[in-house]
């Protein structure tokens, strides 16, 4: 297998329009499936020497992260920690250290497993993925970008360069949640986003769908309403409309379904303690 | 505190292990396994795949020059399937190539047609009568059955006040160790074979080896390198490995290495036995034991393995540490089309004393006793007779010394009065602990011969080269034999040479299973020690009192009188009548208990294991930091047997074959632990010591279940007790004062 190094973004683009190779960020996901599945490409387009793919910065209220930042990296800066604890804390549960040393948030993008950790934070945050290629930048917002189960609106020339998301207003709470068989190592049975900004809310959630999925009943229904554990018992009712788990080797769909309505409820818990 | 002697190499990666050999000319194999559990093979077409750049040779079951079945105890495992596959993990051919890369490419294209044929995945449906049988040559597919008759059940449950049946089950757990199979086989020029690898037992090896090849024995050479784990799992699997690895270097005349991948070690490679027990007691209303009916089915898998010997060690603890005066007691092993199962640390007890102690809590339950009280009234006690008719005389019989020991340490008593016991706290969470208890019979036992040789030798320069039959299993085996060598001569350890276990060199000691590497491999060293002292002690007589260790050795050197001894020990007598289950089943026993404290996370039926702590009877701990270190991985690994470990099996085919969905516990959740080592010293064994290894794996399972009774109110009697489980079960709880 040939594997081509990136020297930066226009190098990366120019190789992946000429060779069609697929992108190799941090490598701890497309590696293990080629693994299993024996099925090898002719060559990989390495960009994880790409600089300019792990800047995260904050620019006309809009913070852009790189593509190509690490778990690590993202869990690690400033500017994410303040303005989004929630995704901080998804990074930190990826796997463990090593993998989120090596995984990148744009893999995890990527990778469109349902089960994906950072992408509930994305999703409810309204996240927008930039996607470029020799042809030019295109934006997609997150909610628009998982088309079905492992299947994203991205072109075969294109790669993830950035995930933008708006500045959160003050007073914005959001906390991530994730339910695993262990405390390390371990893919979510369920993980989960809750945001709250002013009295409008944004809940997605993953490993419950065939895509990371937002909960638009149970939001609509909370939006405009003051918060309290007898109206969070109403939305749980709501709650299974917006969501389909499925029963498989982590866990059952019974168990997935009642541990989505445990997290809604400790969110409400949370709230009541801001 | 003592050092082991192979740590530095370790933590530098100087040491060398199977996958670090590196020989020129060297070809690489690959296995190609079953399509299917069960099935007719029609055809196997290698056309596309020698075709393969690189491919050396593809062999199957036609290629082998001796005995196609092998078994340590009954020989009906074939080393490649031939004509009929009986469980996913059976191997049709080996791929062999230049690089690791063509074989696996080649092995891609081996087409296999087959036909599927009725698989059996229950025990209760193999046991049927007319059931389809998976080794046609047997009657039927019951692999073995052991019986113990003592007393009269029926006249004990009429003298009871109160009878009480429950049921157990357990799961398929992998051993788990970090380092798949490997090994490197190389023919020599004199037709003899010499075969490295990661092995518990070379001398496993070099048997099966011989018997595929057709060579004698002193033609096989084994040689052990650094094992990375075991666990009771390196003894069948990897000794078919290295058999199929001899039969491909002897046709190509070419070094052979084989290393495993994950997923091939987990599809291979044999399981912990599920059991299905269940149980009947009788028990007088103040709380003295009168009866046990007990009846345990396992599920054998494929092939026989150790099946004989791990089913009847239960059976001889199938009371746990209790006096029922009347015990009847079926215990059987059944054939399927599953992952056959085997040898795993504990070996039958961390399912059996699951069951017992859960039991043991549910009898005291129904009767309104105190769980420790009522054990108390019934424990074994110094000189009583067992179920087998066995009489406790010969050793200290010290199960009230270590559950004493445990509770007091653990504060059980102010705990056990705040367990939630159904009714949770205002977060809706529960506290509970638990304890299970137990005795464990020393070494093999009746299983088969009991011996163990040593050799030392003494060179010229006062360096002491010292090789054991048993073998590392980086339990430090090594270490301790070497730190008993030392101070049994009176040297450093320093001098010590420590030689790996090489199979034409040290006599076959049995193998290295069954706890007994430290008491058996320790008294064939103190036997050594014993001769070598003799030689030398009339020359040290001679050149006078104050002579160092290099003076009487060169002294004995310079008068021709060689340093060399072998050391041997030969297990006491132990005895067993197959047809009633009575004798001397073991020659001495340990006693221990565990203690674990918990809280469950009532909404999502999530369980934190908050405090683990051991009480061992070890006899002696001749190295007090490893002792503790056993403990502590025992607790831990019966942890993950209790709460998360399961080989999930689907129409037979392994769903979790790596550690991504196989969950063993992480040091994420490894909680605060405590090790009490209690001594008893034991007239069998070197300084006194006895075991340790699997008594400190058998009893956590039994006390998370309890601890989750006392928390929870609900009584879980399958293992794993997982969060989906426990969830589902609140939701119809009822609390125990209910």
């Amino acid at each position: 297998m040939e594997i081509i190094k990136a020297k930066n973004l226009k190098d990366a683009l120019k190789l992946r329009t000429e060779k069609k190779f697929p992108i190799l960020a941090g490598g701890t996901d497309i590696l293990v499936q080629m693994r299993a599945s024996r099925n090898f490409p002719k060559g990989m387009i390495c960009i994880s020497g790409v600089r300019e793919l792990k800047k995260i910065s904050l620019k006309n209220n809009k913070i852009e992260i790189g593509a190509g930042a690490t778990h690590s990296e993202v869990a690690l800066n400033k500017l994410v920690q303040k303005y989004l604890p929630a995704l901080t804390d998804a990074c930190k549960t990826v796997g463990a250290r090593q993998i989120q040393n090596r995984g990148t948030i744009g893999g995890n993008v990527m990778n469109a497993s349902p089960a994906g950790d950072t992408l509930p934070v994305l999703l409810a945050f309204d996240a927008e993925v930039v996607l470029q290629s020799v042809r030019g930048k295109r934006i997609v917002p997150f909610t628009k970008f998982y088309k079905g189960y492992r299947s994203i609106d991205a072109r075969s020339d294109e790669i993830l360069t950035a995930i933008i998301i708006k500045k959160p207003a003050p007073k914005t709470h959001a906390v991530f949640m994730k339910i695993g068989t262990r405390r390390a190592q371990a893919i979510s049975k369920v993980c989960a986003c809750f945001v709250r900004a002013g009295d409008k809310f944004a809940i997605a959630y993953g490993s419950v769908a065939a895509t990371p999925v937002r909960c638009k009943r149970v939001e609509e229904f909370l939006n405009g309403k003051k918060i309290s554990a007898a109206i969070v018992a109403e939305a749980l009712e709501l709650l299974n409309e917006d969501i389909q788990p499925i029963e498989d080797i982590r866990s059952s769909a019974e168990y997935r379904s009642h541990v989505s309505k445990v997290l809604l409820d400790r969110f409400q818990r949370i709230l009541a303690t801001f | 505190m003592v050092r082991r002697i192979d740590a530095i190499e370790k933590v530098t990666g100087a040491a060398i292990y199977a996958e670090d050999i590196f020989l020129p000319d060297m070809i690489y194999a690959v296995p190609l396994f079953a399509p299917h559990p069960h099935a007719k093979i029609i055809s196997i077409d290698t056309a596309k795949a020698k075709v393969v750049r690189g491919v050396v040779g593809i062999f199957t079951a036609s290629d082998v020059p001796g005995e196609l079945r092998t078994g340590g105890v009954v020989q009906d495992h074939y080393i490649f399937a031939k004509d009929v596959t009986r469980y996913s993990g059976d191997v049709v051919a080996m791929i062999a190539a230049e690089t690791l890369e063509a074989a696996r490419e080649a092995r891609d294209k081996v087409d296999i047609k087959f036909e599927p044929l009725p698989a059996l995945f229950s025990p209760v449906d193999a046991m049927k009568p007319g059931a389809p049988k998976i080794h046609p040559e047997r009657e039927n597919n019951i692999c073995c059955h052991y019986p113990v008759r003592h007393g009269d059940t029926d006249a004990g449950f009429k003298k009871s006040d109160k009878i009480i049946e429950r049921e157990y089950k357990t799961q398929h757990v992998e051993h788990a160790y970090l380092e798949p199979e490997g090994c490197v086989a190389i023919a020599n020029a004199d037709g003899s074979v010499t075969v490295r690898g990661g092995m518990q037992h070379p001398f496993t090896a070099q048997k099966f080896t011989a018997r595929a090849t057709g060579l004698p024995v002193n033609k096989v050479q084994i040689i052990q390198t650094t094992l990375g784990g075991g666990f009771g799992g390196k003894d069948d699997t990897i000794s078919i490995i290295c058999a199929r690895a001899a039969i491909i270097t002897l046709k190509t005349k070419r070094p052979v290495k084989i290393i495993y991948t994950r997923e091939e070690s987990v599809r291979e490679s044999y399981k912990r036995h599920p059991f299905h027990v269940k149980f009947k007691a009788g028990v007088t209303k103040d709380g003295k034991l009168q009866a046990l009916e007990a009846n345990i089915v396992a599920d054998a898998g494929a092939y026989c393995s150790t099946s004989p010997f791990v089913i009847w060690r239960p059976t001889v603890q199938c009371t746990g540490p209790y006096i029922y005066p009347n015990v009847k007691c079926d215990s059987y092993a059944v054939y399927t089309n599953n992952t056959f199962t085997g040898a795993m640390r504990g070996f039958g007890s961390p399912q059996i004393n699951f069951a017992i102690e859960s039991f043991i809590d549910e009898l005291a339950a129904e009767i309104n006793a105190d769980p420790i009280e009522f054990r108390r009234k019934n424990f074994f006690t110094q000189g009583c007779t067992t179920h087998t008719g066995q009489k406790f005389d010969n050793h200290k019989v010290a199960i009230a010394e270590v559950v004493n020991a445990a509770l007091e340490k653990f504060d059980w008593n102010e705990k056990f009065g705040k367990c939630s016991r159904g009714a949770p706290d205002a977060n809706g969470n529960y506290y509970g602990i638990g304890m299970a208890c137990s005795y464990r019979g020393v070494s093999l036992g009746h299983e088969g011969k009991d011996f163990c040789a040593a050799i030392i030798k003494i060179t010229p320069d006062a360096k002491v080269e010292l090789e054991v039959g048993v073998a590392e299993n980086c339990q430090g085996l090594k270490t301790v034999m070497a730190n008993i060598c030392a101070k049994e001569l009176g040297v450093e350890v320093e001098k010590i040479i420590y030689k790996d276990v090489d199979t034409l060199s040290v006599p076959d000691s049995c193998p290295t299973v069954a706890s007994r590497g430290t008491l058996v491999g320790g008294n064939a060293v103190i036997d050594a020690v014993r001769q070598i002292k003799e030689k030398m002690a009339p020359v040290a007589k001679n050149i006078g009192a104050h002579s160092s260790f290099e003076d009487i050795v060169s002294a004995c050197h310079s008068m021709n009188i060689e340093l060399h001894a072998l050391g041997t020990w030969q297990g006491p007598p132990v005895s067993w009548e197959e047809t009633t289950g009575q004798g001397n089943a073991y020659f001495t026993y340990v006693y221990g208990c565990q203690v674990v404290e918990l809280e469950v996370e009532g909404k999502s039926g999530k369980v934190r294991v908050k405090k683990m702590l051991g009480a061992h009877d070890m006899g002696k701990a001749i190295n007090p930091e490893m002792a503790k270190g056993q403990i502590f991985g025992g607790m831990v690994m019966g942890m993950g047997f209790g709460l998360k470990e399961e080989i999930i099996h689907k129409e037979g085919v392994i769903q979790n074959l790596n550690f991504d969905k196989y969950r063993i516990v992480t040091s994420a959740e490894v909680p605060e632990m405590e090790a009490l080592i209690v001594e008893n010293r034991d007239p069998a064994g070197p300084w006194g010591a006895k075991a340790l290894g699997e008594p400190v794996n058998e009893l956590m399972g039994g006390a998370i279940a309890n601890a989750l009774y006392y928390a929870t109110g609900v009584r879980f009697r399958e293992t794993p007790i997982k969060a989906e489980t426990i969830r589902t079960a609140l939701s119809l709880r009822r609390s125990i004062s209910d």
